[in-house]
């Protein structure tokens, strides 16, 4: 019966220790909690943007519902690569299915794993699924082992001395720092100086890259979505004609909308000494709000979106939403 | 019993427990690459530059242009310094600013080899040998954590730029 006790009481405190020593990305990192906030969502979504920040920085759901009653949801995260828009966006379909599903195309021109960092923001709080399994396979660079995500303690053994407040505040609860995904910046930092363009040596986007892309548009086929590609507007880093023409070809091979936002900054208003918090990388919330509403408007009048603010048990959960929203950024 | 107890603590102890033996390896490891001379090194006006060693701005007088990028979600910004032939990018590592990158923007500068833009890939193979990897029209020397790189077209170099591997 001891010894019962001792493994039960071993067995709490290692639960314990993991739930303690693993980042809460509450009020530091913030984007590390946002894979997390979806599962909070009352009610389902007309669409869905995936990608890395230029959709989490740059699209603002709330204001495309105030402005045209459009349920959406951004699921993207920093540094969010293909083959990882592809499992989140399959680990979606198990709550809704959207009628668009929105793709941001900037990561396309990245190949490789890029840093364990932004590989625990993504995926340290999804929750336990087949496809949380296949992307951290996926995602996993050389040097780490996925049973460090299974038990966060491994990874984190050496927080002890790190530990802040919010681990504690935390331990137990939960806070939303995102609208529908939105992760709102009201810096402003003008658009100064660009590094020089840069000479690469390849172009083409990788066999990997496609693979993962066809993945995502048969994805949505076999679900009957529409996949819909944008690429949000940026002056840096450099989206080079080569990586917009495949992009092209692509869309037009397999007869997909595509939306380059970059060429149509000045129509949107965007005015990049007022409208970025980084000098041109990411809007800000101004930035980001005149972005949504040339959009929603878009994704409205093209796909007859239906206008949710009509609809009583929808509304009311917008419009709280939007209470809070607008309480942070006025 | 005891047996059972102290497995278990010292499991425990094995999980959370390792950090200051793990700390003093790395920082070790680090000691050692510090000391590492082995690399290339870029020459400008009789001042030496070394991927990843601390930026001094007074090495290479005032810049051009000067930009700054920041990552998506982690503090530090990487520091562009745009001078008349090449552009030298500082990454940050332990609140410092060190060299991470430097880009020759024309013909006019040269590596410490003597190698510079539209010059022939038997010079580089000439300067460098033949130990080089080549992913299409990049050729790339690397030595410990830094690579020398030149994408070369038509057997003519056009573009030179040294890069901390960034793990």
């Amino acid at each position: 019966m001891k010894k019962v006790w001792i493994i039960l009481i071993f067995i709490i405190l290692f639960i314990f220790l993991n739930k303690l020593l693993a980042p809460k990305y509450m009020d530091y990192l913030k984007e590390g909690n946002m894979t997390y906030e979806y599962y909070q969502e009352k009610t389902n979504h007309d669409v869905i943007f995936i990608g890395d920040c230029e959709v989490y920085a740059n699209i603002s759901p709330l204001t495309m519902y105030e402005q045209y009653g459009i349920t959406s949801y951004v699921r993207g995260n920093s540094q969010q690569l293909i083959w990882q828009s592809y499992y989140l966006l399959k680990e979606t379909l198990n709550y809704e299915t959207p009628a668009i599903v929105v793709l941001n195309v900037n990561a396309l021109r990245y190949d490789k794993k890029v840093s364990e960092a932004y590989n625990r923001l993504m995926i340290d709080k999804m929750k336990w699924s087949q496809e949380k399994i296949d992307l951290i396979k996926a995602s996993m660079l050389e040097e780490e082992n996925f049973l460090s995500y299974v038990f966060p303690i491994l990874r984190y053994h050496d927080r002890f001395d790190k530990l802040k407040l919010e681990d504690f505040k935390y331990l137990f609860k939960e806070k939303s720092n995102t609208y529908n995904g939105f992760l709102v910046n009201k810096k402003v930092k003008p658009v100064k100086n660009l590094p020089t363009k840069r000479k690469l040596a390849n172009y083409s986007f990788s066999d990997n890259v496609y693979n993962y892309l066809d993945k995502i548009r048969k994805l949505c086929a076999e679900n009957n979505i529409k996949l819909v590609l944008m690429k949000a507007p940026s002056l840096y880093p450099y989206w080079y004609l080569e990586y917009e023409n495949q992009v092209k070809e692509y869309a037009e091979k397999y007869k997909l909308d595509y939306y380059n936002f970059i060429d149509v900054s000045d129509t949107i208003g965007i005015d990049y000494q007022k409208d970025t918090y980084d000098g041109g990388l990411h809007l800000n919330l101004n930035g980001a709000i005149k972005l949504s509403n040339y959009f929603g408007n878009i994704l409205k009048n093209k796909y007859h979106l239906k206008d949710y603010r009509s609809d009583k048990k929808v509304n009311s959960i917008y419009e709280e939403k939007l209470k809070k929203f607008k309480k942070e950024v006025e | 019993m005891k047996k059972i107890v102290v497995c278990l603590l010292f499991s425990l102890v094995v999980f959370t427990g390792c950090k200051n033996s793990e700390v003093k390896q790395v920082n070790e490891n680090i000691k050692k690459v510090d000391k590492v001379t082995d690399t290339y090194v870029f020459s400008n006006n009789n001042q030496e530059i070394v991927i990843g060693e601390e930026f001094s701005k007074d090495k290479l007088g005032k810049e051009v242009k000067y930009s700054e990028t920041a990552s998506c979600a982690f503090e530090g910004i990487d520091k562009i310094y745009t001078y008349d032939h090449f552009e030298l990018t500082t990454y940050p590592k332990d609140n410092k600013d060190v060299v991470g990158n430097i880009y020759f923007l024309d013909n006019t500068v040269s590596t410490k080899e003597g190698v510079a833009i539209d010059d022939s890939i038997d010079k580089v193979i000439e300067k460098y040998g033949s130990n080089y990897t080549q992913e299409g029209t990049l050729f790339k020397y690397t030595k410990n954590d830094m690579e020398l790189k030149f994408i070369v077209e038509d057997d003519k170099v056009t573009s030179i730029e040294y890069a901390m591997i960034i793990n």
